[in-house]
């Protein structure tokens, strides 16, 4: 192994900074969901910080950081298990996309990822509030459609170019099944790119959760996601700017976080070329 | 599989616009399919609404037969598709007006919105992208810019917006516009969204072609413009900005995708009547009729800029223009 260079070395602490902030965040979020929620006490309204409140209270008198952690969780559970289940969903049909010989199939799942990738998420949150209700299911739909086509394509060109490495031939002449070899040699080293873009990922569905939170179409209060929260505390910003303010930054920091991961993996990637581009490699 | 076997051709503009449009119009067939199977086979149909709790069965099955709804489904899918295509859009009930009276009404504004900030995006963006592969002090300031923006959603962006220009400083109103006003008595309300909707599409557009260019940038091409003296500003804008401009100019139709319902969230901050908060309300109220006619639109529109937008960035770089042709 050789030694790291500045970049290298920097990005990979900022990634482990980012690591530890967000494991931090989910784990005080998720110690104030298990508590119940604050009670309401209309005669604490708009507190200023102080030692009990540290950001003060909300327009129902309510601990505004408390509100904003439990907020954190159902942004951060709602984009994780969106990523999660695209991931579930794209990743066989890329493969079976980069595995397939008929060439029209291998077509048709790409162009459908191509046009799914355009179709907004919102719309698809709207039409499900429309159809049925607003709430969880408007938001996850809505987030794993949007996903979807992003792992699928993802997914595809790294096993593609997977395929032209000499060990799959190896494999093949050894008389490894196509499960075998898709289980074992395709999917493991496709992997830790797809995590790591997942991480992107991530971020940009904590973003779209926030919106579609924004316009009522998620999870109704009390059980407010930050997009919610920061509807709420809107209404009552001549009182206080503070959750708007927290929240905000809260939202940034943790898109910053996840994008961070991910900019360190690729930083990782270029200096120790991690991925070598089999395309360029003779097959024997 | 090995790609080395295929034959490549040259694409012919027919085939190209064939490839482009074909798949996109055959996705919106079957959407509004899905759709309208979704809508028919909801709980509830109209008869419900007609006679909330009396109504013997006798009529209301007279009322359905009346009413074409005991029909199979592919007539009934068929005819209104028919009644669609003709711009017969229904009834909204929320409104009481015919749904192509409201969007009519309402189009221009999310039109102008739309329009005016991916002209601003795909400009601004991509100039802010070129610059910002100059090191320089102002590139690095750029740089922690669009970080700002890339990781704020663009409600945010609004409502900052709002508090500096509207409330602090008081140069633009918030909101409220009425579709009545005159063209230029409009353009004070229409600037604040237009840049709320504008600001996050630069940043991401700026990054992206700055990725690009600094990719193309390593091209012994460049290494020659170098050679050859030119001048840094030239070999950014007439050697490496064409070359980046295909990838830019797909990106920059997927954000025009985005625009048209980034309307959805600007125009409900800003109280603005366009098409984008009809559909919120259209939405929330459960005024199907609207929310077909208005997700049939929406899809419509998004699909179609982007296919064009596919096409453009096909038809500028040589390399994608191609026919792959499988092996015999």
């Amino acid at each position: 192994m050789r030694e790291k260079t500045e970049p290298h070395r920097k990005a990979t602490q900022q990634a482990q900074l980012a690591c530890f902030a967000l494991v931090a965040l989910l784990a005080s979020s998720c110690f104030f969901i298990v508590n119940p929620t604050p009670s309401i006490a209309i005669s604490d309204r708009f507190l200023q910080p102080s030692s009990t409140h540290w950001l003060g209270t909300d327009h129902y008198g309510r601990d505004s950081l408390v509100m904003i952690l439990r907020g954190g969780f159902w942004s951060l559970a709602i984009a994780f298990s969106a990523v999660a289940l695209a991931m579930l969903c794209a990743i066989p049909l890329g493969l079976l996309a980069a595995h397939t010989t008929k060439i029209f199939l291998q077509r048709a799942l790409l162009n459908a990822a191509d046009l799914l990738f355009a179709f907004p998420a919102i719309l698809t949150a709207l039409l499900i509030t429309a159809l049925h209700k607003p709430g969880l299911l408007a938001v996850l739909v809505a987030i794993t459609l949007l996903n979807i086509p992003v792992f699928l394509r993802l997914t595809f060109a790294a096993a593609q170019s997977l395929y032209q490495a000499p060990f799959i031939n190896a494999a093949r002449a050894l008389g490894a099944s196509n499960r075998r070899i898709l289980s074992h040699h395709i999917l493991p080293n496709i992997m830790t790119p797809l995590m790591l873009h997942a991480s992107t990922q991530v971020a940009l569905a904590i973003l779209v959760e926030s919106a579609l939170a924004y316009l009522g179409l998620s999870l109704p209060p009390p059980n407010a996601s930050w997009g919610v929260i920061i509807r709420e505390a809107q209404n009552f910003i001549e009182f206080s700017k503070i959750p708007i303010i927290a929240t905000a930054s809260l939202i940034f920091a943790t898109v910053v976080a996840c994008s961070t991961i991910a900019r360190a993996y690729s930083i990782h990637k270029k200096e120790n070329r991690l991925e070598t581009n089999w395309k360029f490699v003779e097959n024997p | 599989m090995p790609e080395s076997s295929y034959s490549l051709y040259r694409l012919s503009l027919f085939r190209l616009a064939l490839l482009g449009f074909l798949p996109t119009a055959l996705f919106l067939w079957l959407f509004s399919i899905l759709l309208f199977a979704l809508f028919i086979w909801l709980p509830g149909d109209i008869t419900a609404t007609i006679f909330a709790t009396e109504g013997d069965e006798q009529t209301i099955s007279s009322i359905r037969i009346a009413l074409e709804l005991e029909k199979p489904f592919p007539q009934r899918y068929l005819a209104w598709l028919y009644a669609f295509l003709q711009g017969n859009w229904g009834k909204s009930e929320l409104y009481g007006l015919p749904v192509k009276t409201l969007i009519a009404q309402r189009l221009p504004i999310s039109l102008t919105l739309s329009l005016t900030s991916f002209l601003l995006a795909s400009v601004l963006g991509t100039m802010l992208g070129v610059w910002m592969t100059k090191p320089s002090a102002v590139s690095k300031a750029l740089a922690i810019f669009v970080q700002l923006f890339i990781a704020l959603p663009s409600f945010l962006v609004a409502i900052a917006l709002i508090l500096i220009f509207a409330v602090h400083w008081q140069l633009l109103p918030t909101g409220g516009v009425s579709s009545e006003q005159s063209w230029a008595s409009q353009v004070p309300y229409l600037l604040l969204p237009t840049l709320a909707l504008a600001l996050p599409q630069i940043a991401i557009l700026a990054r992206f072609s700055e990725a690009a260019m600094q990719e193309i940038l390593v091209a012994p091409f460049i290494t020659t413009a170098r050679a050859k003296g030119l001048s840094s500003n030239r070999i950014l804008l007439r050697q490496a900005l064409p070359v980046a401009a295909a990838p830019i100019l797909a990106l920059s139709g997927l954000q025009c995708a985005f625009l048209i319902s980034g309307t959805v969230i600007i125009e409900s901050v800003f109280s603005l009547p366009g098409l984008g908060s009809l559909f919120l309300n259209a939405a929330l109220a459960r005024d199907l009729q609207l929310v077909l006619a208005l997700a049939m639109i929406f899809a419509t529109l998004t699909l179609l800029a982007n296919a064009i937008a596919e096409m453009l960035a096909k038809i500028l770089d040589p390399r994608r223009m191609v026919r792959e042709v499988p092996p015999l």
